[in-house]
């Protein structure tokens, strides 16, 4: 009993609602801090009266099992958020509902005033639409001011493009041997870090390249293109040709500690990025520029986000839709969050306050796509991350890119 | 019946109970969910042992499997010979401050592992880590450590074997503290060396100890996990690709679940025969 009785207590149903019915949500809160769910659990709270909401919350690595294991266990909140990368597995495995007569009947919402792109690409199967967006991401290209003061190099425009040669050229003007011993200590770039998902950046220097990663209804990797085996040679000869980047599993373990430290010049990533040096390094002088393009190549950049929706298992999907409306509402779109408000019109009203450089990550959303977010995006990944690392780590695998370009889309053909 | 057998049956009924429930049942229904294809949220299929065929034919399993049995290899044997060692320069007569080198040493067991994982990933640290400062200051250059697909699962290895050494010492000094002095003194008065008295008295006499220390170490050098994972930050990395690491990965991040269990099946045959073997050949010996 008393293994027992504190788990009965700490499991118990809190209440408090009045008569409104109580929807209950899950989170994981890749948004504004752990903590900001309770704020907007409020928010929603107070500015609804049809319904209240319930949320909890999970952190972003544990998030999708448990919210897949309670809905095996037919326990799953009536809302679920779903992240990038994610969408359509959870649309796969119809965990959510189709929201089409909600969103055209009485208390309907414009659909006009979201990413159309993303919503067909990520959150549509069978021609119904399963979740709305709740907030968007792009990426840009980040350059340390600091850094490009020290080497003697203007600053970057905020609405033209470099090109990935000329970003080959400024990596290599800002990579530094300060203490002499032949080993790079700054480095000029470091594409495709990010401690979560390495692969995230591949793909859209891959589609950037000139490569359409799959084919229309998404059975077939094209992987094996010229046009991949250019973005690993650009990568390649940026590690070993001029050392300006680090070899991934470095990229990887140092994370984003070498940008603000002053030890990196130029990084690829999303607006949270943005969001975090706010709140650790308030002082850095970066800037931050539209995503580099390959000439005689379309701009191309991902567009990813959060999106919500009703469960499946959901018992009183009237009153979740209510919460949707609260969670995708004008009002509640301008909390401060880690990326773009998913409502475009938030971000034309007059006095708007997001992140630093929103304007640069929301003009980069017309050339986003999230067509590389299949169901089976989490596997495609592994794979993509291990012949990354067979030939991003191998300084003499540069002749042998086609070839384990080829194996690598057959394995990834093979999953699809 | 009579009542004290069954006040005792009713205690026992009781661990009997938790353990069938949280150990027992998980292990028989891991064992069902291996012959299923089942990802959580769909219908599970039954597929029978197809599997652990599969498993046989899988690129990533046969590269986790080598890398753990290297990781078994580097480190058991290291960590109960310097064990070994280390029990016996704290219990020799000229070393004062026992117990002090006995706490210092046994430190690093009672740390948690992630703790422990995440601190050496700094000294590892190839830009700012204390390791690079050190080699650059002899002369030995800088490297990238757990970031070098070479050198990534050596220096997972030595800081586990850096954790373990305390264990294995305290139970070594155990052992050496149950071996009677006299057979010391009578080697002693036979005219043995003191090399010779630890190779022909100690080493025979810590047997039983030493098949436990291997029988252990070989049991949880199998499911090396947390130090992996904190160190490769939770991505599946040819270098770094261990058994239970790849459990994890098909089961929690591609929700494979019915392949994640059998390799958690494969990976209990393989510590089960390896410990079978142990026996056998201990039994040989005596």
């Amino acid at each position: 009993m008393m293994i027992f009785l504190p788990m009965i207590i700490a499991c118990r149903q809190r209440g408090g609602t009045g008569d409104r019915p109580l929807v209950s949500c899950m989170t994981f809160e890749w948004g504004a801090g752990k903590d900001s769910y309770r704020v907007r659990e409020q928010f929603i709270n107070e500015h609804t009266t049809s319904a209240a909401v319930k949320i909890t919350y999970a952190p972003h690595s544990t998030y999708v099992t448990k919210l897949l294991a309670s809905f095996a266990g037919n326990i799953a909140p009536d809302l679920m958020f779903s992240m990038n990368g994610r969408h359509r597995l959870f649309l796969a495995k119809g965990i959510f509902l189709p929201l089409d007569d909600f969103i055209k009947g009485p208390g309907g919402i414009d659909l006009n005033d979201f990413n159309a792109t993303f919503i067909r690409e990520q959150l549509m199967r069978g021609g119904k639409i399963h979740a709305l967006p709740q907030t968007q991401s792009t990426l840009a290209l980040y350059y340390n001011r600091e850094l490009f003061r020290r080497a003697g190099l203007p600053d970057l425009s905020t609405t033209e493009p470099i090109t990935w040669d000329r970003y080959r050229e400024l990596a290599q003007a800002l990579t530094r041997d300060l203490d002499g011993d032949g080993a790079t200590d700054q480095y000029g770039c470091a594409p495709g870090f990010d401690s979560q998902q390495p692969t995230y950046y591949f793909y859209v220097l891959n589609e950037s390249f000139g490569c359409r990663t799959y084919n229309d209804d998404g059975t077939r990797a094209n992987f094996d293109s010229d046009a991949t085996a250019d973005a690993f040679r650009f990568l390649h000869s940026l590690i070993y040709e001029y050392k300006s980047a680090p070899p991934p599993l470095v990229a990887q373990q140092l994370g984003g500690a070498l940008f603000p430290a002053n030890r990196l010049g130029l990084v690829i990533n999303g607006p949270w990025m943005a969001y975090d040096f706010q709140q650790t390094a308030p002082d850095l002088d970066y800037g931050v520029a539209p995503l580099p393009y390959r000439p005689g190549c379309p701009r191309r950049n991902m567009i990813g986000g959060e999106a919500i929706g009703i469960s499946a298992q959901c018992r009183n999907p009237a009153a979740a839709w209510e919460i949707i409306k609260a969670f995708v509402s004008p009002e509640f779109q301008k909390l401060p969050i880690q990326g773009l408000p998913s409502r475009l019109s938030v971000m034309s009203q007059p006095g708007f306050k997001g992140l630093p450089h929103w304007e640069i990550f929301r003009n980069e959303m017309e050339f986003g796509t999230a067509n590389f977010f299949t169901a089976k995006y989490d596997q495609v990944s592994t794979i993509l991350r291990q012949y990354a690392e067979r030939i991003l780590s191998d300084p003499g695998a540069k002749p042998r890119i086609p070839a384990l370009l080829k194996e690598m889309n057959a394995k990834i053909n093979a999953l699809l | 019946m009579s009542y004290k057998t069954r006040y005792a049956l009713l205690f026992l009924a009781v661990p009997f109970l938790l353990f069938t429930l949280f150990r027992n049942l998980p292990i028989v229904i891991a064992f069902i969910v291996s012959l299923l294809d089942w990802d959580i949220t769909g219908k599970p299929v039954f597929v029978g042992f197809r599997h652990y065929i599969a498993l046989l034919g899988d690129d990533n399993f046969r590269r986790a499997f080598l890398n753990t049995v290297y990781y078994v290899a580097g480190t058991v044997p290291l960590s109960i010979v310097l064990g070994l060692l280390f029990a016996a320069l704290i219990e020799a007569r000229f070393i004062r401050g026992k117990a002090f080198f006995r706490t210092v040493y046994f430190l690093p067991v009672v740390c948690s592992m992630v703790a422990i994982a995440t601190v050496w990933s700094w000294i590892y640290n190839p830009m700012f880590g204390l390791l690079n400062q050190l080699t650059a200051r002899i002369g030995l250059g800088r490297h990238n450590w757990v970031a070098d697909p070479y050198l990534a699962l050596p220096c997972i290895m030595a800081m586990s074997v850096w954790k373990t050494i305390g264990y294995n010492m305290i139970i070594y000094i155990a052992g050496l503290k149950a071996i009677p002095s006299t057979y010391y003194e009578a080697a002693s008065i036979d005219g043995a060396s003191k090399t010779r008295s630890f190779l022909a008295i100690t080493i025979p006499l810590l047997r039983p100890v030493t098949l436990f220390l291997v029988i252990m170490g070989v049991i949880n050098s199998f499911q090396v996990f947390d130090q992996v994972f904190i160190l490769s930050q939770g991505q599946l990395q040819d270098s770094t690709n261990v058994l239970v690491f790849y459990l994890y990965h098909k089961g929690f991040n591609e929700l494979s679940l019915g392949y994640a269990s059998a390799i958690g099946y494969y990976i209990f045959l393989v510590i089960l025969g390896i410990t079978l073997v142990q026996f056998w050949l201990n039994r040989r010996h005596e």
